[in-house]
Parts: C-alpha cells; sequence; structure tokens
C-alpha cells in the first residue's frame, strides 16, 4: 500500500499491456515497418569452413531478371569500412568482418550479397552464383587437429585466475573429494523472430530497421562506420522476437543493407533464413570442465577447483569466464580456478542468457551433488551448511543473500524430505523416480540510464531507448512511472524501440528494469517537484498539474548508479556503456540467488526421460510485476531444461560445420516436454542496491536447472552424465547396465 | 526455389495422362497432396519438378473398415485416418502410428499416399550444400557413415547410404501385410507394401518400386484377429514433432496364454520399413513373458550394423520392441 492507502502498483500482477497486440498478431516488429519499395536481399554463405574463394563467375546471377545488384568482396572491399568488436574498441560482434578478402574462416561466412526485386528472385539468384573455393584443413571444436589451446591470460593480459589458500594441500587432508570433467554443448539463439535488416538513405540520413537488444550500439556503430553525424542515424525496433543476447551488437547484415541500400538508391531488406542464422551469427560455445571439490568430515567445502575450456574463434579472444562468478556461491578456503580458450575455426561466440553463468554451473552444481553423495549428506544440506554470508575470494559481504531461504522454502514446497538418498530408491510402476536440486546466481548489474516523462491531463507518457524482447519491459515501466506519479499503470504510455528516444544501456545483464526503472523515477520525482507535489508518489500528479494551472510538464532524467563514474552518462550518448555492479560493486557486492528442485521420471526398459515438475524459488530483490517475474523465471527454468536434455548445435568434425541448422534438428522442447514449472518468488529488500532495488530477473532462472536434471538423473538411475544435453544413450551404458 | 508449373486436372486418369505427356516432353513432374512434403524438398532444391499436378482433391480419401479389412485411400489426410472410429477400435496400431507422427497442422494436411513416400532426415541429403551425398548425388559417396549419424540406421544399410527411413505410418502398414493399390499408365496393379520401399545397396537415389508416373490409390490392411491387440510405441529425442530413435509397431493373436501370430515393425532404426521376422518366428508359440519379449527385442536387431553414435539404437530399439510387446500383452513388470 502506498501512502494514500491505495494499493500499490509495485509488485502488483498487472497483466501485459501488449499482450492483446501480441496475440492478435498486432505488435510490430522491426521487419514489419512499412519500407517504399524495397529491394530484397539474400545473403551467400561459405559452404566450406577454413580456405579461400578461388573464383567466382556472377554472370547467370546477375543475368536472372530482377535481380539488381550482387556484392561481394570484389566490391565491397575497401568501400565499406569493417566493423571492429566492442573488445577492439568498435561496435561489432568480433574482429572478423566479411567480404574483406577471399578468405574463408567460418562456414556460413558471407561471401556475397544478391540484391533483387523479390525475395524469391534474390534466392534463385544466390542459387545461380558460381563460386568456387579451395578448402583447408579446419578445427572444429576441442582436440580438432589445429585447435590452439591457450590460456586465457596469454591471450588476453592481465586475466587473473581466481586463487586462493593451497588446494594441493587441503585436498590431502579432506575427508571426501570427487574430481571429474564436465562438458556443454554448442547452443543457438534460435529466436522465433528472424534476424533481419532493412535499410534506407533519406539524403544524408540513414535508417535502420533491425530487432535490436541495444540500439545504442547500432546506432552509433552505423554513424562510425559511415562517417555519419549521429543525429543522422535513426534505428527502429519496435517489439522483439527474442534476443537472447543474438540481437546486440551491430551485424555485417545490418552494413551491407545500409551499403547495397546507398548504392541502389532504394530500401534494401535483408531477412535471414533460419539456416543462416545458426552461422552468421555467434552462439553460446561449447565448453569443458575439470572440477576437484573436497569436503571435511563435517560436510565443510574445503577444496574448489575448476579449470576450464571454452571454445572460440581464431579472430577474437571470448571468454565468459564463469568462474569468476561462480567462486561466490559457497564458503571455501582454498580456491584453484584456470580459465583456458580454444580456438577453433568457427564464427565467433556471442553472449546467451546467463552466458557465464549457465555453461560454469552446470560442472559446480553436478560437483556438489557427488561430493554430497560420496559424503553421505543430503545434497540440500550440503548447499545449506557450505552457505556464507561474506564473498570466499575479497572477505567482502553480500548487500544481501537469500539461497539459503531459496533453498529452504523451495526445497518445502517441492517435498524434498520425502527424498530416499540412495539412487534408483523411488519408483511408480515403471518409471523411475530421481529427485535433484541445484543453486542458482546471477549477478546485479546496473548502469546510467536517460528516461523521458511527459505528463498531461490525459496521463503519462514515458519514452526511453529501451527493448521489448519479449519480457513486458512496457507494462513494468508504466507500473514504476504510475507509481511515482499516482496515476493508474493504463494511463502510461510507454514508448521503447526507437533510437531517437533517450539512450538506455543494452537489454542484457537483466539489468532493463532497474536502470531504466530508476530512469524514470528520477524523471517522475522532478516532475513532481516541480509541481509542488510530495516526491515519491503519492496525489495524482495530474493533480498537481491541473492546480498548477499548468496544461503539461516534461522532464528529462539522467540516472546515473553509484561508482558508475563521471563520464558514465556522456558514454551512454556515444553507444558505450559503463556497467558495474555483481562482484565490482563497490563496497558490498551484488548477486541474486535461487534454488532449483526437479523431479525426473525415467523409464525403467526404453530409458526416457520425463521431467513432471520442478520447483525453483529466486530472491532478486524487489519484484515490480509478480506476474511478468514469473513468467520470465519460468521461461528460463525451461530453457534450463532444455540444456539439460535437448539442445546441442551438431558439428560435423570434420567441416566444422552444424548438421542441425534448423528448428525441426535442433531441439527445443514442445509443450508436452514441460510439465508443472512452479515458481517461488521469496521475498528480499535489499536498499543497497541503486535505484529501485531491483536485482534483475531476466537471467536468473535459467542456469543451474541443467544440474537438477542431472542430479535427478542420477538419484533415478545411478547414472551420473557430465556432458549436456543429457541424451537417452547416456543410460544405455556400461555404468547403467551395472546399476 | 525454381519456377514451374501447377497443373490441376479432372480426374486420376487425367492426371496419370498429363504425367505421361510432361514426361514424354522431358519435363520432371510431381504430385502434390498436402504438399508438407514436397514444398519444403523444393525449398531445398532437392525437388525441382517443372510440373506440379495437384492430385489431393481427386484421388480416393475413402476410410472403411469391412469384414475383410482396412481401406485407406491414399488421399486421406493423416488426421482423419488417425481418428476414424474403426481404426481406432480395430486398427490402434494404425491410429497411434499417425497421432505420433508430425505436428498436429502437418497431420491436418499430409495425405497417407505422400506419407509413405516422405524423404529421409539425413542432413547430408537435405542440405545440398554437403558434397557427399549418393542419394541425392549418386556416386558421390556417403557425408554419414564417417560424420553425424546418430540419427542413423543400424539395419538395413549398405556402404552407399545408412540414412533411416523416418516415418511411422509405414511400419503400422508393413506389420499388418498391407497391399498398395497403384495407378499409372498401365491402369492399376497392387503390390505388397513390403515391396515398395527398396534398400538402398548400391543404389540409394531409387528409393521405391513405384514405375515412373504411377501413383498411390489406396492402402488395403487385411483383417485378422492380431489387429485388435496392436500399438506403436515411439521414443524420440521429444515427446511430440520429433522423428523416431526407434520405434516398434507390434500386434499379437494370442491363443490362450500362447501367441498365435506376432507382428513387429521397427522404425527409426532402419533404411526402409523393417518386418523383424525373426523375432515374430521365435514368438510363434510360446508364452509371452518379459523373457520372451526380451530375447524378441535382440532378435530383431540381430543383423545390426551399428556406427559409433548409433550403436546405442541397438539397445535401444531392443527395450522398443521389449516394451511395446510387454504393452500389447498386458504384462506387468
Amino acid at each position: 500500500m502506498n501512502r494514500e492507502g491505495k494499493q500499490s502498483l509495485i509488485g502488483a500482477p498487472v497483466p501485459r499491456i501488449d499482450g492483446r497486440l501480441k496475440v492478435t498478431g498486432a505488435a510490430e516488429y522491426a521487419d514489419d515497418l512499412p519500407l517504399d519499395n524495397p529491394a530484397q536481399g539474400v545473403l551467400a554463405t561459405s559452404p566450406i569452413a577454413r580456405g579461400r574463394v578461388v573464383s567466382m563467375d556472377l554472370a547467370a546471377a546477375r543475368a536472372v531478371p530482377g535481380v539488381l545488384a550482387v556484392y561481394t568482396c570484389e566490391n565491397v572491399a575497401g568501400r565499406l569500412k569493417p566493423l571492429k568488436s566492442q573488445g577492439s574498441g568498435g561496435f561489432g560482434m568480433s574482429d572478423f568482418f566479411p567480404l574483406r578478402s577471399n578468405d574463408i574462416v567460418h562456414h556460413g561466412q558471407i561471401v556475397a550479397l544478391v540484391v533483387a526485386e523479390t525475395d524469391k528472385i534474390a534466392h534463385e539468384g544466390v542459387r545461380r552464383l558460381d563460386i568456387q573455393y579451395e578448402t583447408a584443413p579446419s578445427a572444429a571444436t576441442f582436440d580438432s587437429p589445429g585447435a590452439e589451446t591457450r590460456p586465457l591470460g596469454e591471450l588476453r593480459p592481465g586475466t587473473q585466475p581466481q586463487r586462493k589458500g593451497d588446494a594441493d594441500a587441503a585436498l590431502k587432508s579432506a575427508a571426501f573429494a570427487v574430481s571429474a570433467e564436465y562438458e556443454t554443448s554448442p547452443q543457438v539463439h534460435a529466436a522465433i523472430e528472424l534476424y533481419s535488416s532493412a535499410a534506407y538513405w533519406q539524403g544524408d540520413n540513414l535508417i535502420v530497421h533491425e530487432p535490436s537488444q541495444w540500439l545504442g550500439n547500432k546506432l552509433y556503430g552505423a554513424a562510425e562506420q559511415f562517417g555519419l553525424d549521429p543525429s543522422h542515424v535513426m534505428v527502429r525496433s519496435p517489439f522483439v522476437g527474442g534476443g537472447f543476447g543474438g540481437k546486440g551488437s551491430i551485424t555485417p547484415r545490418l552494413s551491407l543493407a545500409a551499403f547495397a541500400s546507398k548504392e541502389l538508391k532504394r530500401p534494401v531488406r535483408i531477412v535471414v533464413p533460419r539456416n543462416q542464422c545458426f552461422t552468421t551469427h555467434g552462439h553460446r560455445a561449447e565448453t569443458r570442465h575439470r572440477l576437484t571439490l573436497a569436503a571435511s568430515a563435517d560436510g565443510r567445502l574445503l577444496v574448489y577447483r575448476h579449470h576450464s575450456w571454452e571454445a572460440t574463434s581464431r579472430s577474437d579472444v571470448t571468454s565468459m569466464s564463469g568462474t569468476d562468478n561462480s567462486v561466490r556461491m559457497y564458503a571455501c578456503a582454498n580456491v584453484d580456478t584456470a580459465l583456458n580458450l580454444t580456438r577453433v575455426d568457427r564464427v565467433n561466440p556471442a553472449a546467451m542468457r546467463a552466458p557465464p553463468e549457465v555453461p560454469f554451473l552446470f560442472p559446480l552444481e553436478s560437483a556438489m551433488d557427488e561430493l554430497a553423495h560420496k559424503a553421505g549428506i543430503d545434497p540440500l544440506e550440503f548447499r545449506l551448511r557450505n552457505d556464507t554470508d561474506r564473498d570466499p575470494m575479497s572477505d567482502r559481504g553480500f548487500s544481501s543473500r537469500s539461497l539459503a531461504q531459496c533453498l529452504r522454502q523451495g526445497a518445502e514446497r517441492f517435498g524434498w524430505s520425502r527424498r530416499t538418498p540412495s539412487p534408483r530408491s523411488m519408483r511408480d510402476g515403471d518409471w523411475l523416480i530421481g529427485w535433484g536440486c541445484a543453486s542458482t546466481m546471477y549477478p546485479t548489474y546496473y548502469a546510467p540510464a536517460v528516461a523521458r516523462v511527459r505528463i498531461d491531463a490525459e496521463g503519462a507518457r514515458v519514452q526511453a531507448a529501451t527493448h521489448e524482447i519479449g519480457t513486458g519491459v512496457q507494462t513494468v515501466l508504466a507500473q514504476i512511472a504510475g507509481e511515482r506519479l499516482g496515476i493508474p499503470a493504463d494511463r502510461v504510455l510507454v514508448e521503447t524501440g526507437d533510437s531517437r528516444l533517450p539512450p538506455t544501456p543494452y537489454s542484457g545483464g537483466s539489468m532493463t528494469t532497474a536502470v531504466v526503472g530508476s530512469a524514470i523515477v528520477q524523471a517522475c520525482d522532478a516532475i513532481r517537484r516541480r509541481l509542488g507535489g510530495a516526491v515519491g508518489g503519492g496525489e495524482d500528479a495530474r493533480t498537481l498539474l491541473a492546480r498548477a494551472g499548468l496544461g503539461s510538464v516534461e522532464e528529462l532524467a539522467e540516472w546515473s548508479p553509484p561508482g558508475a563514474g563521471a563520464d558514465a552518462v556522456q558514454a551512454l550518448y556515444k553507444g558505450r556503456v559503463n556497467g558495474n555492479g555483481g562482484a565490482y560493486k563497490e563496497g558490498s557486492m551484488a548477486f541474486a540467488f535461487g534454488a532449483h528442485f526437479v523431479e525426473v521420471r525415467v523409464h525403467v526398459n526404453t530409458r526416457e526421460i520425463r521431467v513432471p515438475r520442478s520447483v525453483s524459488a529466486f530472491a532478486a530483490g524487489r519484484i515490480i510485476n509478480e506476474r511478468t517475474a514469473r513468467s520470465q523465471l519460468m521461461g528460463g527454468v525451461i530453457w534450463g531444461l532444455s540444456s539439460a536434455l535437448r539442445e546441442r548445435a551438431e558439428l560435423d568434425l570434420r567441416a566444422s560445420r552444424y548438421v542441425n541448422d534448423n528448428l525441426g534438428e535442433y531441439l527445443i522442447p514442445v509443450n508436452a516436454d514441460i510439465g508443472s514449472v512452479d515458481i517461488l518468488l521469496v521475498p528480499e529488500v535489499d536498499a543497497t542496491i541503486p535505484g529501485l532495488g531491483v536485482k534483475g530477473i531476466g537471467e536468473l532462472g535459467n542456469p543451474g536447472a541443467d544440474a537438477a536434471v542431472a542430479n535427478a538423473v542420477f538419484h533415478a538411475t545411478g547414472v551420473r552424465v557430465r556432458r549436456l544435453p543429457i541424451r537417452i544413450e547416456d543410460l544405455f551404458t556400461a555404468e547403467e547396465r551395472g546399476a | 526455389m525454381r519456377p514451374f508449373a501447377y497443373v490441376r486436372a479432372g480426374s486420376l486418369a487425367e492426371v496419370v495422362d498429363l504425367e505421361r505427356q510432361a514426361r514424354a516432353a522431358g519435363s520432371a513432374v510431381a504430385y502434390l497432396g498436402g504438399g508438407t512434403s514436397l514444398v519444403d524438398l523444393m525449398k531445398l532444391d532437392l525437388a525441382a519438378p517443372a510440373h506440379v499436378i495437384e492430385v489431393a482433391g481427386l484421388g480416393d480419401d475413402r476410410i472403411e473398415a469391412t469384414p475383410a479389412g482396412l481401406h485407406l485411400g491414399a488421399a486421406a489426410t493423416m488426421a482423419d485416418a488417425a481418428a476414424h472410429p474403426a481404426v481406432l477400435r480395430d486398427y490402434p496400431v494404425v491410429a497411434q502410428s499417425l497421432a505420433l507422427a508430425a505436428s498436429r497442422q502437418i497431420r491436418a494436411m499430409a495425405r497417407l499416399g505422400g506419407n509413405v513416400l516422405q524423404r529421409t532426415r539425413c542432413a547430408y541429403f537435405r542440405d545440398t550444400s554437403w558434397p557427399a551425398c549418393n542419394k541425392r548425388s549418386p556416386g558421390s559417396g556417403c557425408a554419414a557413415i564417417g560424420g553425424v549419424h546418430r540419427q542413423h540406421a543400424v539395419l538395413g544399410g549398405s556402404d552407399a547410404c545408412i540414412a533411416a527411413y523416418p516415418g511411422d505410418f509405414a511400419q503400422a502398414l508393413i506389420a499388418l501385410d498391407a497391399t498398395v493399390v497403384l495407378v499409372g499408365e498401365g491402369g492399376a496393379r497392387h503390390i505388397r507394401f513390403a515391396d515398395l520401399h527398396r534398400p538402398p545397396g548400391a543404389t540409394p537415389q531409387v528409393e521405391t518400386s513405384l514405375r515412373p508416373g504411377e501413383l498411390i490409390r489406396s492402402f488395403e490392411i487385411p483383417a485378422g484377429a492380431h489387429t485388435r491387440r496392436s500399438l506403436y510405441l515411439k521414443v524420440r529425442d521429444r515427446q511430440s514433432f520429433a522423428f523416431a530413435l526407434a520405434s516398434a509397431a507390434v500386434a499379437l493373436a494370442l491363443d490362450g496364454d500362447r501367441i498365435g501370430e506376432a507382428r513387429i515393425a521397427l522404425g527409426g532404426v532402419a533404411t526402409r520399413p523393417w518386418r523383424a521376422r525373426e523375432a515374430e518366428a521365435h514368438l510363434k508359440g510360446r508364452r509371452l513373458s518379459q523373457q520372451a519379449a526380451a530375447e524378441a527385442g535382440r532378435l530383431a536387431f540381430a543383423g545390426a550394423a551399428p556406427l559409433s553414435q548409433n550403436a546405442f539404437k541397438v539397445e535401444l530399439g531392443a527395450a522398443v520392441v521389449a516394451e511395446a510387446l510387454r504393452k500389447a500383452g498386458q504384462l506387468s513388470l
């Protein structure tokens, strides 16, 4: 309740204001935006992973009636400034930029763009390109001949592993120890909305329509690439049909659409077919881990040794470095991590939902289960026993930490106390039952954001160049503005998805609600101050406006969290995000925590694996909208189940390319695979989180859920599967026959 | 997709005639039923017909059970056949094999005739940018044998091809000794369903024994004591919209506590619809027991030639056969 006794909008399960638009198909996505007589582009991509183009005969393609132009390195190189990666000070997703030479560095590399009157004609043009290649040996992944493995510190000087104590000595004195290798598979974003770009010019102004999680990056990236003043670039991305990290940076595709549009003097639209979505963009790289955990006789963790290997491209040093965060999960006196990269001939990996936590918590939370089993301690109790209120690496405190509450409340809801500890000890008819648990964590990040709020007699309008990537952000921002202005949420119009709006950071790091919401709070409070009202909410701002005799009031707020630095807001106006928080927060460190409990059933004969139910409990500071929060966390858990049992981009090791580059064969769960996914929101108040006290929930639900499934499979069958995804063949093993 | 002419005809006879004329003129022809397979193949450039002749509205879409057996018109949709009361009651293996395939949307469009002719899901076949595939480009080699072959066949393969036959319905048809009625320029003819699909051998590009221009008019399943005690068990990587890793169509006629007749067909594990006749023979006259079911499962895969990634299908397939027999015989564990 707020101070006038009205039900607070904050936390209320307000239905999504865009729900009807979405289910009726009325919501506009970037590729739905109208274009005036666009030409259609189709990309041609390399069928080989490494080598070079030795000849190109474009005549047949050019001769197709309706083909307008064919772009290859011959007429693009030297005329289109290449993008550089953000790591190298640019805006792009990789230091490799296509169409600069005849060299081929990954399968699916863009080798040509055919632009035609229709997309069918352009596809036909691509089919008629006669491009001859000379193939060189390629390295697909770990262990491939030619793959180059090096410590991250050598590739990126200054990188320090997390180390503390003397792990070797502690291992000798430990009562229990486990040591094992774990593996995760490459995943692709596979959002339902295909990647697309449309670009056109109005004089010296460039207008781009592209699904986006970071309008600012695309705006400033395009401005730099085409030598434009940023005020001459506009990027629109009204609704986004799933991002998951795949729609952040400016892409070579956008560059090519803008380049071709300039040449042809008409809009150019490129929609990427599904198979090219697998290769013209990055993916979640496969990882390997070697873990050793050791504990004392009373179940205290003594050693956490975690050496990891991540696959990356030849062109970039991309590491998710998940141990930087995973070392904060449990109290442990002796820590030894090592990060290694293996460079292979593939497209550069990209961020994907909880990029460090998903691949790095799977081995930790699996090994915790293994050690608990070995020590004869219930895996829930073992986690509780090793909870900590200080960061084991720095001895700093946490701004708040509710892992134990999540574990306890989740266990209670799940009925964990009825679990019998031995593998294969629970059964229902033909089905072996297994119960597994795992912890999860996600850092609380924040960065500056700018928002504009205007109020008139009708209501309020909120403007921010943030992104509706499917999370319900417009609803949540309307609630925040409504609360602070004392008006109903349905009297707040939220405008997002257009780079002309005030700048915000990327929709990543689970920080949109926290930081854009905080900017909106600041703007609303400024309005109230101007109108002489009490700050923080209460009396309807429209009443204040009428009393002041004003038609409307508008405020632009530049919100910057403590520690962001004096230039942080200015950086945002240049397409840069100076984020902080998490383990890097000044003072105490900020993380959200959670716990998963999963029931699996494994058929005693066919070994089919089902997940009829799960319970996950999360504490993430202030929850703005219980309904959208629950939905996001549920989506995260479902992705975790998908990581556990389905998703894997399948590599042909000889050709260094995927064989399942379509949604028929790249498996994600269908509705029938998902049973009850129960989400418990554990109350948590954290006044030290800047702004609204929101920790963010976009990524928290996903990590750890895969480990909970693997742990449950062990409990059901006695078979420990250390490689994801778990497949039916993993349960037809010598180990299983012996079990 | 390449340009093509779309042709509608007034009758099946006219279709056959149009096809003959086009073929005589050197044009490639494809028949369009529900389109769920053909359109995909055309997009993938695996089919490039100059003429596409619509047959969906012309063919036999009748579903009828008589004392002699079950008639399934090839133009009936999968959804209609799966939901037909007589099929559900007297031929459950047919209904289940259809209901467990594809998605609701596809089942509503796809026709039975086209269903049995669907082509393999082998990635090396379906993506023309892979250089080697003997089925697509005879003599070019088989990329799957040394590549990703988790989904591939362990039965019926050759050095030239190990692509799995992906369908489910065909397993019910072969298990129940169906006959296929074909129409072509020489009129109608009947063949055993078991003879419709050919082993890959050295010519995996030749998948069926259909003559040029011939199309399927109907399937005829003879009645028998076994058809009611039948089922289709399908194990796959997810609960819907996935092809079988291993499946079994089984039908049993019991004679007291003995097995009078057993029918077993295997999906997802073989290069064509596959009848496990040795397993059937082993069961005949025996008491149905856990042990007998397990033995039958193992016998069904006695001739398997697995590779590294699909070796699990031997054990999985045997387990699926045993489980299907157990369910059909209503044995408890």
